[in-house]
């Protein structure tokens, strides 16, 4: 079974989990990494890994305060690899979740629906 | 304000940090962090510098309830290229207090060391003095510290205030190629600072080559600075900041050792302007202007598209899309381009968000 990769917290960055083996899928926190570079490039070699062999059903939760464009053309890659995923029959959800205040996240998630119409993607409010 | 003023002044500093916004125990912890992290001090000098730092940045706390309708109160640190070093304050004081002040440091700087650590005993043990402040235990300290003359100005302003500057300076005589009394001289540092604050109020002036650690206590001194914006306010006016700073580093021309310039106002409409300047080769200057012409001339719907289409179809990592959502973040987005060499123009993009 393939590896889970771990990512702790910082106050700039997320906490990334991304458990094969228990169906956890997650990166929640604030993504403003200045080397989106360094910071994506496990995640990504993860999800392209998983690709080969993706559960039935995968849903990946994604909850930001702020994120940078940079990290934006990230998740733009990761969202490339599930909508791959989708097409081969397979479940994928993507879970944003935000405050219900809050617009720009509101509007990042929308806009992320527009680039992706054939991914589910759910947007959800989340209390903080 | 006029960029080849403030290129030619700040020209030999390698960081330096204008500080106007709030004045309160967090700024202070923040601005701290910056002085202690970022100008490459050695642990002694590090360890005074802080502490004079603290000492100056509070005395503006001490007068930051005068009412400031000019812009007058701010704290400012400068490191140029050959290690020299300053800290200064400036605040409004009524006139009044401005002739006592004057009069105090007179009489420390005409002090001995050995005669102000007996002034500084007695003032210790006379409970009057200790108690109600005042006695000048602060600028005691400073001249003790420093082992300097207390260098300072009295600005008037009208008939109630004046302005009072006081800056602490670390120079190596033998440093002879930057001319280190010219830069630090006080009456050249209020021309340029009046120029900076002429239409806006300054809340935070850069300049440096803007590394991901900088940039990192520039964002926890921005979320204590906007923390009485609305969410959407903050969020809006932080992620325009964090694109800005990032992409001074990432786009500064590497041979001009990634220098940049970033300015945060406050407008009297209440809204923010950031201005950011870095130097660009030549060769690209059509480019760019091409570039941000367009962007500045399209309206959201249409910068939208370009974005998403950007995002949808284009090259993930192409330096344009940084830009194109400042643009959208922006209420409007302007540029200047100066010549500077043969080789370099001065590129500054304003923001008004």
């Amino acid at each position: 079974m393939m590896k889970a990769l771990k990512i702790s917290k910082t106050p700039y960055s997320p906490e990334v989990i991304l458990d094969k083996k228990q169906n956890v899928f997650k990166i929640t926190g604030d993504l403003l990494p200045e080397n989106s570079f360094s910071f994506f490039e496990p995640i990504i070699n993860w999800f392209e890994e998983y690709s080969k062999e993706p559960l039935d059903y995968t849903k990946l939760q994604l909850s930001f305060n702020v994120i940078n464009t940079s990290s934006t053309r990230k998740i733009i890659l990761v969202m490339r690899i599930l909508d791959r995923i989708a097409q081969t029959g397979k479940i994928v959800k993507v879970v944003i979740y935000h405050l219900s205040e809050d617009e720009m996240m509101e509007y990042w998630g929308h806009e992320l629906t527009q680039l992706f119409p054939k991914l589910n993607i759910v947007m959800k409010t989340k209390l903080e | 304000m006029n960029w080849q003023n403030i290129l030619k002044f700040f020209e030999n500093d390698s960081l330096s940090l204008t500080y106007s916004g709030v004045f309160n125990d967090k700024t202070l912890m923040s601005v701290i962090s910056i002085i202690a992290n970022h100008y490459g001090l050695d642990k002694k000098l590090k360890t005074k510098n802080i502490y004079i730092a603290i000492e100056i940045f509070q005395n503006i706390i001490k007068y930051a309830n005068v009412q400031d309708k000019g812009n007058y109160h701010f704290f400012q640190t400068r490191r140029l290229k050959n290690g020299d070093f300053m800290i200064l304050s400036s605040n409004i004081i009524s006139n009044e207090n401005a002739a006592k002040v004057k009069q105090r440091i007179d009489k420390i700087n005409d002090m001995s060391l050995v005669e102000l650590k007996q002034y500084y005993k007695e003032i210790l043990l006379n409970k009057e003095y200790t108690e109600k402040g005042g006695a000048g235990l602060g600028l005691i300290e400073m001249r003790r510290k420093t082992m300097q003359n207390i260098d300072y100005k009295f600005i008037k302003l009208d008939e109630n205030n004046s302005v009072f500057l006081i800056i602490v300076k670390y120079i190596n005589e033998e440093n002879e190629n930057i001319d280190t009394r010219n830069h630090f001289n006080l009456e050249n540092i209020w021309k340029i600072h009046k120029e900076l604050v002429s239409k806006d109020q300054l809340l935070v002036g850069l300049k440096h080559n803007f590394s991901e650690e900088l940039n990192n206590h520039i964002f926890n001194l921005l979320q204590i600075l906007l923390k009485d914006e609305n969410l959407y306010n903050q969020k809006l006016l932080f992620s325009v900041n964090v694109e800005i700073l990032q992409n001074i580093s990432k786009y500064a021309e590497k041979t001009t050792n990634n220098e940049g310039y970033y300015f945060l106002y406050k407008t009297k409409e209440n809204n923010y302007k950031i201005d950011i300047g870095n130097y660009i080769l030549n060769e690209n200057v059509d480019f760019q202007k091409n570039f941000l012409k367009l962007l500045k001339n399209s309206n959201k719907s249409l910068l939208d598209e370009i974005y998403r289409e950007g995002l949808r179809e284009g090259d993930l990592e192409s330096a344009g899309l940084g830009y194109i959502d400042l643009a959208r973040m922006s209420k409007k987005m302007d540029y200047q381009i100066y010549n500077f060499s043969e080789d370099y123009s001065f590129f500054v993009l304003h923001l008004y968000v």
